[in-house]
């Protein structure tokens, strides 16, 4: 990998420093939050770490909440959605990237209205529809109204990807008579497999933190998301802040190890990856 | 079944023109709840609370020092969080109430908010934070669950609080010594409080009409609606059944007799969001006559509707 | 093949060329409809729907102008105009300011960077209402650990309450909204610095070039097209984003950081004026689309299409 520096400056390590302590440390200030008892937690000065450090707050959350319900509802609509997206995405990407035809610039322009539009701007019929077909307060509700979020964005995304491809190697297997889904998926698509990973993870991201549709659509206690769950989790189980501490931990806590984990393939993929030869 | 045990205000929230569309149930109302242990590190009498307005600010003020356990406040003001609207009006519309005034007419019809006596409820609440400095700097992001963490954490020696937040504050802090009390009234006038609680309701569609109103008959007699709730009963006579003649729970029985409904309004979940936003402006330094003006003005028009 | 394959590269691709014999007419339109047949009963019939439920009132009655006119009678809603610019703008430019630098920083070469990359990317990937409860916590006017930081370095001498006090509750939302985006700018400068020419770097530096003049000359111009594409990206989220303000202050104190799809929310669900809330609906969505038409006739030229 061809790198783009000279080498290292030594007066890059305090603003590297400086960045590492903006990121990491409210995540760590949560993590022991959620560890001190409710007196340590009203204590001036702050204790930096919990003494003696408690697990009420987390078997507050584990047991005697509805968080675990929560993140059960919000991994199955977020990866429902983003499958769904992906799905249609591909093919509608791959349509606007390699072809002309009357109305596409309109069509584009309605893709990207349609990923400028704020979702608050629509929940006022939405509700109406979703209640006309019975699926408020239900997954598939969820799932069918966040295509608004996902698709969109994953058909924005995946033709940009596609146009990067040269036009040249699919015009081989066209004189060789493959057929377009063909070229399509044997092609076009494992080139653009840094494209995919990218979109599935912006389009679960996307969903996992949705709010205003959550907040709209899935009011009742077994159906509401992680976010709408933790907004009202404090005055819903009556917790102070270590519990709410502790359940953002939880919360994030699996998050952080699967990007951590895909993030190799992330930003080795996408950001420098591309550039091999 | 005749009614006249039950408390009216839990009637009245039942009742929509003149007939009764459901069964009181429970029932509760706030009280002041104190920490008589700073009571007495101040100087106070624990065993007497104060009764009064001024004898409230008095006290608030004497409450209001730096601890062994860090700073104290005397009173917990309600001036924000996440149980908003709702829970500033549960505090600050007793206090006009109790002094001749409240946010709408009794027929509904005008808004009575910008009134002397309300406005002055208002200012007198607002004041605790802003003139006192007795309620702690958070108080614009206080919520009665905030508040009540903070009297657990024994940062704040008097809050407003109901039955269900006095159980709580014993278990979150046993060695708290509570004192409950009457909320504290204008001179020579009546206390007041805003009637919590729950009703049953029999839809007119639901199946199994009449089994379900013999069992709601059952359940509304005075031994049942006193076993059977976690607050208090909607009935008089159910205060005579044991489990509720804990003495330490008395004050939130007397509020009970003091107990008025909130308006049955559709516009009323906007009205308080109005009125909640320009109490907020009184915390944050305006003049309360004039915030008042203003919700009154945006308010008036949702009546006219 | 030596092309990057970066959402940014989109304007290499070679579209301006005549199409090949191979791709018949209506083979792409077969490719999108799916796509466009969803989406149209996703976006275009609420929308549509929107409009028609912003002139009717609950009853569906045909009733001009009516709800726009309640809309902008209410004096909160220029307020709400007002505060969604400032928001989405002053979260806009830092986030940018702090991505690029941050992308460049770590485009560097020094030990640990894979780590620090990974590290970096927290904010980003922490769900937004983890951050938002977080940083609610950090800004506690009495417990939060920002007051008693910049208090102990002597850099305030009283704790301010930043999302209490009307002057310090934008900024405070700005900076977590900010501070939760920027390494989604970072990654993707990351990203587009990758395409940039080493040559462009060796050429600068036979002339000295000081690093400074590398980021001057070099990448920003190089980065011009990604940039361009995130900002309209980071428009939208900021747009459409209500997590951190909703969870963090719910629009207050009193109105102070309200804006307009939690307006909305609150209009449709809470207060259930759903032609009021249609009629807001409206307007919001004029504003965006008068904001990004601004952002198109900047920046369009440079597009491909």
């Amino acid at each position: 990998m061809a790198l783009k520096t000279t080498g290292a400056r030594s007066w890059i390590y305090l603003p590297l420093a400086i960045l590492l302590t903006v990121s990491l440390f409210p995540f760590l200030w949560m993590a022991t939050s959620s560890f001190k008892p409710l007196r340590q937690l009203y204590a001036v000065p702050p204790s930096w770490l919990p003494d003696p450090a408690t697990f009420a707050n987390f078997e507050k959350v584990i047991f005697n909440s509805n968080i675990p319900r929560y993140f059960l509802n919000s991994t199955i609509i977020s990866l429902g959605s983003t499958a769904l997206a992906l799905c249609f995405a591909i093919f509608a990407a791959y349509g606007f990237a390699r072809f002309r035809f009357r109305g596409k610039i309109l069509a584009q322009s309605f893709v990207l209205i349609g990923q400028m539009l704020p979702t608050a701007t629509i929940i006022v019929p939405l509700y109406f529809v979703l209640s006309y077909f019975g699926l408020i307060n239900t997954y598939l509700g969820l799932i069918l109204v966040y295509l608004i979020l996902t698709l969109p964005l994953s058909v924005w995304m995946l033709t940009s990807y596609f146009k990067g491809i040269p036009r040249e190697l699919e015009e081989a297997a066209i004189i060789d008579g493959a057929s377009r889904l063909t070229i399509l998926f044997r092609i076009n698509l494992p080139l653009i497999i840094p494209g995919i990973v990218a979109v599935v993870l912006y389009s679960f991201v996307a969903t996992w933190n949705e709010f205003v549709f959550a907040l709209s659509f899935a009011t009742d206690r077994s159906m509401k998301t992680l976010p709408i769950g933790l907004a009202e989790f404090s005055s819903e189980f009556d917790t102070d802040w270590g519990a709410v501490m502790a359940a953002s931990f939880i919360m994030t806590l699996p998050i952080a190890i699967i990007f951590l984990a895909l993030q190799r393939l992330f930003v080795g993929g996408v950001m420098s990856g591309a550039t091999k030869g | 079944m005749t009614f006249d045990d039950f408390f009216p205000a839990a009637l009245e929230t039942a009742t929509y023109q003149d007939k009764l569309y459901a069964l009181p149930f429970q029932v509760e109302a706030h009280a002041l709840v104190y920490n008589k242990g700073a009571f007495r590190e101040a100087g106070l009498d624990p065993e007497k609370p104060p009764q009064t307005w001024d004898e409230l600010v008095v006290a608030a003020q004497t409450l209001t020092k730096t601890t062994e356990r860090g700073q104290q406040y005397g009173y917990g003001v309600a001036g924000g969080g996440q149980d908003q609207p709702g829970n500033t009006l549960f505090r600050t519309l007793p206090l006009m109430w109790m002094n001749g005034g409240g946010i709408l007419s009794d027929d509904f019809t005008k808004v009575t908010l910008n009134q002397p006596e309300s406005v002055a409820a208002v200012q007198f609440y607002a004041d605790f934070y802003t003139k006192h400095a007795v309620a702690p700097p958070s108080t614009l992001e206080n919520d009665g669950l905030a508040l009540r963490r903070l009297f657990i954490a024994e940062s704040i020696a008097m809050i407003q609080a109901s039955q269900a937040d006095f159980l709580l504050i014993k278990q979150g802090n046993p060695d708290l010594n509570l004192g409950v009390a009457r909320l504290p009234h204008p001179k020579d006038r009546d206390p007041a409080v805003i009637l919590g609680g729950w009703n049953f309701i029999v839809p007119a569609e639901a199946p199994n009409k009449a089994e379900t109103l013999q069992f709601l008959q059952f359940l509304s007699s005075t031994e049942n609606i006193a076993y059977y709730t976690n607050t208090s009963p909607a009935r008089r006579s159910g205060f005579d059944q044991p489990q509720h003649q804990r003495p330490d729970l008395v004050g939130f029985k007397q509020m009970l007799d003091y107990a008025r409904r909130q308006p049955p309004l559709p516009e009323w979940s906007q009205i308080v969001q109005i009125y909640y936003d320009h109490f907020q402006e009184v915390l944050l330094g305006t003049p309360a006559q004039e915030a008042m003006d203003a919700a009154a003005a945006e308010i008036q028009p949702l009546l006219e509707q | 093949m030596a092309r990057p394959l970066a959402p940014a590269a989109g304007n290499l691709a070679d579209e301006s060329r005549p199409a090949r014999r191979a791709f018949r007419i209506g083979a792409g339109p077969l490719f999108i409809l799916p796509t466009m047949a969803l989406l149209a009963i996703l976006i275009l019939y609420p929308v549509v729907s929107t409009v028609i439920l912003s002139f009717t009132d609950a009853a569906g009655r045909y009733v001009g102008g009516d709800n726009y006119a309640a809309a902008f009678r209410s004096s909160s809603t220029i307020r709400v105009i007002f505060n969604t610019i400032y928001y989405v703008a002053g979260s806009v430019i830092l986030q940018l300011v702090i991505g690029v630098a941050a992308g460049i920083l770590l485009n560097q070469k020094f030990r640990g960077r894979a780590m620090v990359r990974s590290l970096m990317l927290i904010p980003w990937v922490i769900p937004g209402i983890v951050a938002a409860m977080t940083w609610a916590w950090m800004f506690h006017t009495d417990y939060g650990i920002v007051n008693y930081a910049l208090v102990s370095l002597g850099i305030i001498d009283q704790p301010v309450g930043w999302l209490t006090n009307p002057s310090t509750v934008m900024p405070a939302l700005i900076a977590v909204n900010a501070w939760k985006m920027f390494p989604f700018v970072a990654v993707m400068v990351l990203a587009g610095l990758q395409s940039v020419p080493e040559e462009l770097y060796e050429a600068a530096r036979v002339d000295g070039a000081q690093f400074r003049h590398e980021v001057w000359h070099i990448m920003l111009p190089q980065l011009r097209p990604v940039l361009v594409a995130i900002t309209l990206l980071l428009v939208i989220w900021g747009l459409d984003g209500i997590t951190i303000i909703y969870s963090m202050t719910g629009g207050g104190p009193a109105g102070r950081s309200m804006i307009f799809p939690i307006q909305i929310y609150a209009m449709a669900f809470e207060f259930f004026e759903f032609n009021r809330a249609a009629a807001l609906s409206v307007v919001y969505f004029l504003l965006i689309v008068g904001l990004i038409a601004l952002y198109l006739r900047a920046f369009a030229p440079q597009e491909n299409d």
